[in-house]
C-alpha cells in the first residue's frame, strides 16, 4: 500500500478530517516517492532489471548507471551500442572472462568497440581473424598459420613482429589491412592500447598495431613471396601505433 | 567501526517511539507522555507506524532499507522472507547470471511443474473431442491433484490418444503441493465431462534407459524393448569387458538379485521372461563403443511421469551456484590445458602436458580416456575447445595417446576350488589399475602381486616385468591376465 493511502487511515483524528487528510496524504506522497527513489536506485546496479514501473515490469537501468556497471567489469559500451546489448554483456561478463588473453577475447573487445579487419598475430606462427560478428566464437572465428610468412634466412619461418624474431618468440601485435577513423585518432588509437592491455595476454608481448594504408607490408598476405605481384618498391604504406601511446608512425607514402 | 547492523538495524515499535522522544528532547521538549488523543501523541504514533515499515518488525510493508542491503549483498544472512529470496533472485540472474531454478516471470519462489501422460479413450457412440492445451483437467481421485492439458489432439471415436498433462500448481512440497501421482491415478474427468470418454495416465512398457556415470564412458546405447516382466522390475546391466557388440560382454540383474553373466552384447538379447536388449555401436566410430564398469538401468513398467516436478531451489543451493560462478584461480598453464581438454569431451580422462622442446610456445597435450585410444572425432573436439582459450603466443598441438599393452608373465598357484573367483576378483583390481594409471606413468609388478595374495592366491613366482615405465606420450592397457599368466591349482 502506499503510504499516501496509508498515512490517512492511521493519523489522529485530525489528520483525517479534509485538511488534514489532505496533509497526510501529501507527506506519504512525498515518502512513496522517496521509496520509489530509493527502489530505482538499488535496482539500477543490475544490467537487465535496472528499473520497475508501476505494474512492476522491469526495464533497463538508466544509460550513466548501465556506463558504470560496463566500467566495473572492464568492459566499454560500443558505438551505437543498446542498452539491451550493453546489459546482455555485463551479465555474460562471466562467461567472457574466460577468453581473456586469447585471440577470441581480444577481437572479439575490438569488434564490440567499433574496429574492424584486424588480424592477431603471434610469432610463432598463428594468426587468428573474425568472420562474422555474432558474438558466437564456434562461427566468428577463424585461425590461419603464419608458417608461409615471406621467409629469411637463418631465423624460423613465421610472421615477424621485428627483427628480433626468432629471440623473442612470444611476442605478437595486431594487423588491420583497412584503415579508419578509430585508427587515426589519437583517442581512438589510445582505446586500442587499453583494450588490448585489459585483454591481451600476460605471457606475451605486444608489440603494437600496424595499418596497412596502402599496397603490403612485408609478411602480409601470408603468402606471398619475393617477386610476387602486387610487391611494388615504394607504393607501400603502413602506420605503426606503438603500445605505449607515443605518437603512431607512418611508414611510407 | 559502523557495522551493518549499526546501518539497518532492526527496530521495534517501542525503540521508534523512544527515538522520536529523544528528538523532541533534544529540540527542549521535556515532556514524554501525552493524555491519550493528545495531538502530539496521536502524531507521533501515526510517524511510529510510517517508520517501522522502513525498518521495524513487524513488517507490514516490505522493510526498504534491509531489501537495500540485501539487493547489494547476497551472502549477507537475510531472514527467510520471501522477499529476502526474490532479492537473491534477482541478484544471481543479474550478477552471476544464474537462474534460480523458475522463471523470473513466474512466481518470486515457486517449483516446476510435473507433466504426464494421460491417455483418454472414447467409445464407439461419441466422439471426437479435441483437446488444446489448457481445455481439459484430469483429476487424481486418490490425491486431489489435478492436471491440466498441456499438448494437444484428437480423441478418435473408438480409439485414444496421449496426451501431456500439466501439473495445476508447481511442484512444492514443503507447502503440500506434491505431484507424484502414479500410473493409473489420473482417471476423473469430471470438471470437463466428455460423454464416452475415459482417461488413465498409463505408465509405459519400459522406463527409459539412464547410465551410470552419466553419461556413460562408452559411446554406444543400449534401448530395451519386447516382452514386459510379470511383476514391476529394476534391471541392472553392467559392462564386463570392452568391446564392440558381439565383443563386448556384459551381466545384468533383476531387482538387486544375483548376476547373471556373463553374456554377449548383441543387437537382440533377450532376457528370460523378461525384456530384449538391444545393444548398438557408437554411430561416430568410437572403438570400444561399451566400456567395462559402464551400468545401464531401467524399470518395467515405466513412469507416465515425463517431467518430474522440482521443488523451489533453496537459497543455500543457489548461493552455492552463485559461488561457483568463480573461476578457478589455478593460473598454471599445465592444469589449464587439463581443464580445457576434459571439458571439452567427458570421453577423456587422463591429460599429460609438455612443452615442445623444438617449437617455442608450444604445448604438446596428450589425451587419453578409459578405452583407447580415443576416436579421432574427441582429439578434434578438444582441440578447437583449446584453440579457442588458448592465450596469444602460444599454440597447442592435442595428440591421441598411443595404446601400449601391458603383458604380465609368471606363474600363479591357488587353490583349485577357488580358481575361477580368484582369476576374476585379481583380473578385475588390475585391469582397474593399469586403466587408471596416467598417461606415462608406471606399472608396478608388486600391484599385481598384491592383488593375486589379496584374491586368494597362496603363492606366485617369476611375476615378470618387474617394472613398465610408459613413455612420455604412452597410455597402458591391460592384456588377459588369465591367459597370460601360467595358473597352477594345489
Amino acid at each position: 500500500m502506499a503510504y499516501a493511502d496509508y498515512m490517512p487511515t492511521i493519523g489522529p483524528s485530525i489528520l483525517r478530517r479534509t485538511n488534514g487528510a489532505a496533509l497526510s496524504r501529501t507527506t506519504g506522497a512525498a515518502l512513496d516517492d522517496q521509496r520509489n527513489r530509493l527502489l530505482q536506485g538499488v535496482l539500477a546496479r543490475f544490467p537487465l532489471k535496472g528499473n520497475v514501473d508501476a505494474n512492476g515490469a522491469y526495464g533497463p537501468p538508466p544509460p550513466d548507471a548501465l556506463d558504470q556497471q560496463l566500467a566495473d567489469r572492464n568492459l566499454r559500451r560500443g558505438p551505437g551500442e543498446s542498452d539491451a546489448s550493453a546489459g546482455a554483456r555485463v551479465q555474460n561478463a562471466w562467461d567472457d572472462y574466460v577468453f581473456a588473453g586469447s585471440h577470441w577475447g581480444v577481437l572479439r573487445q575490438l569488434q564490440i568497440a567499433g574496429y574492424a579487419a584486424m588480424n592477431s598475430l603471434q610469432d610463432n606462427g598463428r594468426y587468428a581473424h573474425l568472420t562474422g560478428s555474432t558474438g558466437v566464437i564456434a562461427t566468428d572465428l577463424a585461425f590461419g598459420t603464419l608458417m608461409t610468412c615471406a621467409d629469411r634466412a637463418g631465423v624460423p619461418p613465421g610472421w615477424t613482429s621485428d627483427d628480433r624474431r626468432g629471440a623473442y618468440w612470444s611476442q605478437w601485435g595486431l594487423l588491420f589491412t583497412a584503415d579508419a577513423t578509430d585508427l587515426q585518432t589519437v583517442g581512438g588509437q589510445a582505446i586500442l592500447n587499453s583494450i588490448v592491455a585489459d585483454w591481451g595476454p600476460g605471457t606475451a608481448k605486444y608489440l603494437g598495431a600496424w595499418v596497412i594504408l596502402a599496397g603490403v607490408v612485408w609478411g602480409w598476405p601470408t603468402t606471398m613471396q619475393w617477386g610476387d605481384g602486387g610487391l611494388n618498391w615504394g607504393g607501400n604504406s603502413v602506420r605503426f601505433i606503438p603500445p605505449d601511446g607515443s605518437p603512431a608512425i607512418v611508414t611510407g607514402p | 567501526m559502523t557495522t551493518i547492523a549499526d546501518i539497518v538495524p532492526t527496530f521495534t515499535d517501542d525503540a521508534i517511539k523512544a527515538k522520536l522522544l529523544g528528538y523532541l528532547q533534544d529540540s527542549e521538549t521535556p515532556v514524554t507522555d501525552w493524555n491519550s488523543g493528545a495531538f502530539i501523541r496521536s502524531l507521533m504514533v501515526q510517524w511510529q507506524q510510517v517508520l517501522i515499515t522502513y525498518a521495524g518488525v513487524p513488517n507490514p510493508d516490505p522493510q526498504l532499507r534491509q531489501r537495500i542491503v540485501a539487493g547489494g549483498l547476497p551472502l549477507l544472512p537475510a531472514s527467510p522472507t520471501a522477499e529476502a529470496s526474490s532479492w537473491l533472485t534477482l541478484v544471481a540472474d543479474q550478477w552471476f547470471k544464474t537462474t534460480r531454478n523458475f522463471s523470473l516471470l513466474g512466481a518470486q519462489v515457486a517449483g516446476t511443474f510435473t507433466v504426464q501422460n494421460v491417455t483418454l479413450t472414447c467409445d464407439g457412440s461419441h466422439g471426437p473431442y479435441s483437446v488444446t492445451p489448457g481445455s481439459h483437467i484430469v483429476r487424481s481421485p486418490v490425491t486431489g491433484n489435478r492436471y491440466i492439458s498441456n499438448g494437444s489432439g484428437t480423441i478418435p471415436t473408438s480409439g485414444s490418444v496421449t496426451i501431456a498433462f500439466r501439473s495445476e500448481y508447481q511442484q512444492d512440497s514443503s507447502n503440500g503441493f506434491n505431484y507424484s501421482d502414479g500410473a493409473g491415478t489420473l482417471t476423473d474427468l469430471s470438471a470437463n465431462p466428455l460423454p464416452g470418454v475415459t482417461a488413465s495416465n498409463v505408465a509405459p512398457s519400459f522406463s527409459a534407459v539412464s547410465t551410470s556415470p552419466s553419461p556413460s564412458v562408452g559411446a554406444g546405447t543400449m534401448t530395451v524393448g519386447g516382452a514386459t516382466p510379470a511383476a514391476p522390475t529394476a534391471y541392472d546391466v553392467q559392462i564386463l569387458t570392452d568391446g564392440q557388440v558381439t565383443a563386448a560382454t556384459f551381466q545384468y540383474r533383476a531387482n538387486g538379485g544375483p548376476w547373471i553373466g556373463p553374456n554377449t552384447t548383441s543387437a537382440s538379447f533377450a532376457i528370460p521372461s523378461g525384456p530384449t536388449l538391444t545393444f548398438v555401436n557408437d554411430g561416430l566410430g568410437a572403438n570400444p563403443s561399451f566400456i567395462h564398469g559402464d551400468r545401464y538401468y531401467f524399470t518395467s513398467p515405466g513412469t507416465p511421469i515425463t517431467t518430474a516436478g522440482v521443488d523451489p531451489e533453496t537459497d543455500a543451493a543457489l548461493l552455492l551456484r552463485i559461488l561457483g560462478r568463480w573461476p578457478n584461480l589455478d593460473a598454471i598453464p599445465d592444469e589449464k590445458h587439463r581443464a580445457w581438454a576434459k571439458q571439452a569431451s567427458p570421453l577423456v580422462t587422463r591429460v599429460r602436458v609438455s612443452q615442445d622442446s623444438t617449437r617455442p610456445g608450444y604445448y604438446v597435450v596428450t589425451i587419453a580416456g578409459k578405452a583407447n585410444p580415443l576416436a579421432g572425432g574427441v582429439q578434434t573436439a578438444v582441440q578447437l575447445y583449446i584453440d579457442q582459450r588458448e592465450s596469444v603466443g602460444a599454440i597447442s598441438d592435442v595428440e591421441l595417446a598411443t595404446v601400449y599393452s601391458v603383458v604380465m608373465t609368471g606363474t600363479v598357484y591357488v587353490p583349485a576350488a577357488k580358481m575361477a573367483a580368484v582369476q576374476a576378483a585379481a583380473a578385475a583390481r588390475w585391469n582397474d589399475y593399469v586403466n587408471g594409471t596416467d598417461i606415462g606413468g608406471i606399472i608396478r609388478v608388486v600391484v599385481l602381486e598384491q592383488f593375486l595374495r589379496d584374491a586368494g592366491a597362496t603363492n606366485v613366482a617369476s611375476l615378470s616385468p618387474l617394472e613398465v615405465a610408459l613413455g612420455a606420450t604412452f597410455v597402458a592397457v591391460p592384456s588377459d591376465i588369465i591367459a597370460s599368466l601360467t595358473w597352477v591349482a594345489v
